[in-house]
């Protein structure tokens, strides 16, 4: 550690310090394995990048979360595109519903945010439904 | 460059170091002895941001209460991003015009090109950004909510300021060691973050990998602008000359400032270790919770003086308050009531106005000058600002924890229509927030352009 009656040294070698851990960390998150099935989601899969595009671009987050991540007005969006589900997501979005407005999207916009959504959903479970539940969360 | 006389007023260095080991500071070097104009630009922008953004949170708390019938009116995708871009710019442009401020008491290099640079493209940026996102271009994303084309241009701007800071490093100090590596690991972090941010459309990730940039690059983001911020406090305060603390206590501060940001995301697949060092850094902050707690004594004992003062004083509370909320939300079973509801909401709520914002307003104070025959009625506003604050998180985290509990039983709940009722306070006492803010706003417009008049220096 510098000398502490040279601050100079001491501002660079403490700012310097804190770059080289954020790298590190950084190569950490990019090396570190995540939930298995999260990791198996294809981010080079057409259908999910053009349903994240779609969850983009109309800004979905302002109002919904996934893993609580997000706004906080609407329901969270995790499991919504759950196996027979994906019908009532169509609705909601088509038609709208309370405070929600209808999204006028294209046939391919909604098969692409219910891909989007359906991947989402494979990725884990959200949210809690008793205190009992792992607190770092958990498959199906 | 138009010369004026700033406003006599006295400086106090206080004594933590002996006499032998206290930093020299040379006439020039001292607050407000250099006879410069401060820039009209970058005191204007931070505090005309900060009025759109609580003009745009207050249409969005009315929205939220009066939901059905102003969903066409006041469009939420376009409301909240308008919102929270800001909110950030007030406090990125709050630490642009504190740089420059303090950088041309000190004399620094290159201030007078990096000050021209954000008068130019600061404003450029955020009204850009604003029409990225009012078109529909927008990043779709939380917190960096302008078009993703438009961050290089940010990016731009804390370069500049980086290079200035570490060119000048020793002018910046020697009057406050302490507060320089804050604001230069703030400019430095600023940026990482920002780049981090964006990394998502440079190449594909997994969703988990994704979800962990994003989020660790908002959190590198809101830690660079708290360090800049915190460091500026000191400028302000009276602790100018405050040493480096001690190593471990950096050392620590370095751990948990990387690596908190995994208590978002307790539930979500990203890595279990990141979680696990997210817990202990979170847990380690209770010594900085405890130091702050210590602090607060001196507070009450000496409260700070001088035109930021009373922001001052704020400041420190709210930092109390986040530091504790924020343990106390980061415990993983405490965690899974709150996380994803309006309570985490409070804890940024509290922190972004009660910290970020009263530091940038208490910087542009101490730079603009006092006025003390007003004095009292700027404490007066702060105070109503704050009990109006502190009225909306409390009503915030009792929401949080209704919908927490109430989603165990419930978890695809349609909260909307259940808790409106609870959240009508938001918009009332929002407005008394926002109409409290805009009269400190107008003192200090007022004072600045009271300064501007002072016969020019012979």
């Amino acid at each position: 550690m510098p000398h502490p009656t040279n601050p100079t040294r001491g501002v660079i070698f403490r700012v310097a310090c804190i770059a080289v851990a954020y790298f590190a960390y950084v190569a950490g998150i990019t090396t570190l394995e995540g939930r298995a099935a999260a990791d198996a989601v294809p981010p080079t899969d057409p259908a999910y990048a053009a349903g994240r595009r779609v969850w983009l671009d109309h800004a979905c987050q302002t109002c919904h979360s996934i893993y609580g991540v997000g706004g906080h007005l609407g329901p969270d969006l995790t499991n919504v595109a759950r196996p027979g589900n994906a019908g009532t997501v169509r609705a909601t979005v088509a038609n709208g519903k309370g405070a929600m407005p209808a999204f006028a999207l294209s046939a391919e916009q909604f098969d692409a945010l219910v891909a989007y959504l359906e991947a989402i959903d494979r990725t884990g479970v959200y949210p809690p439904t008793s205190l009992g539940d792992p607190v770092f969360g958990g498959m199906p | 460059m138009r010369l004026v006389e700033a406003p006599a007023r006295p400086i106090r260095v206080e004594p933590l170091l002996p006499e032998r080991e206290r930093p020299r500071v040379s006439e020039s070097e001292q607050p407000h002895a250099r006879a410069t104009a401060r820039s009209r630009v970058l005191i204007v922008t931070p505090i005309a941001c900060l009025l759109l953004a609580l003009l745009f949170g207050l249409l969005a708390g009315l929205r939220t209460v009066i939901a059905p019938a102003a969903t066409a009116l006041l469009p939420l995708q376009i409301l909240q991003p308008l919102h929270t871009l800001m909110s950030l710019s007030c406090i990125f442009s709050g630490i642009f015009a504190l740089f420059v401020f303090a950088g041309e008491d000190v004399g620094a290099r290159g201030i007078h090109a990096s000050r021209r640079t954000f008068e130019v493209l600061l404003p450029a940026f955020i009204v850009l950004a604003a029409a990225s996102i009012i078109t529909g271009y927008g990043s779709g994303k939380e917190y960096l909510t302008w078009a993703p084309a438009l961050t290089p241009l940010l990016v731009l701007l804390f370069v500049v300021g980086g290079v200035v800071f570490f060119r000048n490093a020793g002018a910046f100090a020697r009057p406050a060691p302490e507060a320089a590596w804050l604001i230069g690991l703030g400019f430095v972090c600023m940026g990482f973050g920002l780049i981090e941010g964006n990394l998502c459309h440079v190449v594909s990730l997994v969703y988990a990998r994704e979800l962990s940039f994003e989020w660790h690059a908002i959190d590198i983001v809101v830690a660079g602008w708290n360090a800049s911020l915190y460091g500026f406090g000191i400028i302000i305060s009276a602790h100018a000359g405050k040493p480096l603390r001690a190593p471990w206590l950096y050392a620590l501060a370095a751990f948990t400032f990387v690596s908190t940001f995994g208590h978002h995301h307790y539930m979500s697949p990203q890595p279990q270790t990141i979680k696990i060092i997210a817990v202990t850094a979170s847990m380690l902050a209770g010594l900085s919770f405890v130091r702050h707690i210590r602090a607060s004594r001196g507070l009450r004992l000496s409260p700070p003086t001088g035109p930021a003062g009373p922001f001052l004083v704020a400041a420190e509370v709210w930092t109390i308050f986040a530091i504790g909320s924020g343990i106390l939300f980061a415990i993983p079973q405490v965690n899974l009531i709150i996380h994803g509801t309006y309570g985490i909401v409070a804890h940024s709520m509290g922190a972004m106005i009660g910290i970020n914002a009263m530091l940038v307003l208490g910087g542009l104070a101490f730079y603009i000058g006092a006025d003390p025959a007003r004095a009292r009625r700027v404490g007066v506003l702060v105070l109503v600002a704050n009990a109006a604050l502190l009225i909306m998180v409390l009503d915030l985290t009792f929401v949080g924890l209704v919908k927490g509990t109430l989603r165990l039983a419930r978890p695809q709940i349609d909260f909307e229509t259940i808790i409106w009722r609870e959240l009508i306070p938001l918009p009332l006492f929002g407005t008394v927030l926002a109409v409290a803010t805009v009269l400190i706003c107008v003192e200090l417009l007022r004072r600045d352009r009271g300064a501007r008049r002072v016969p020019r220096a012979a």
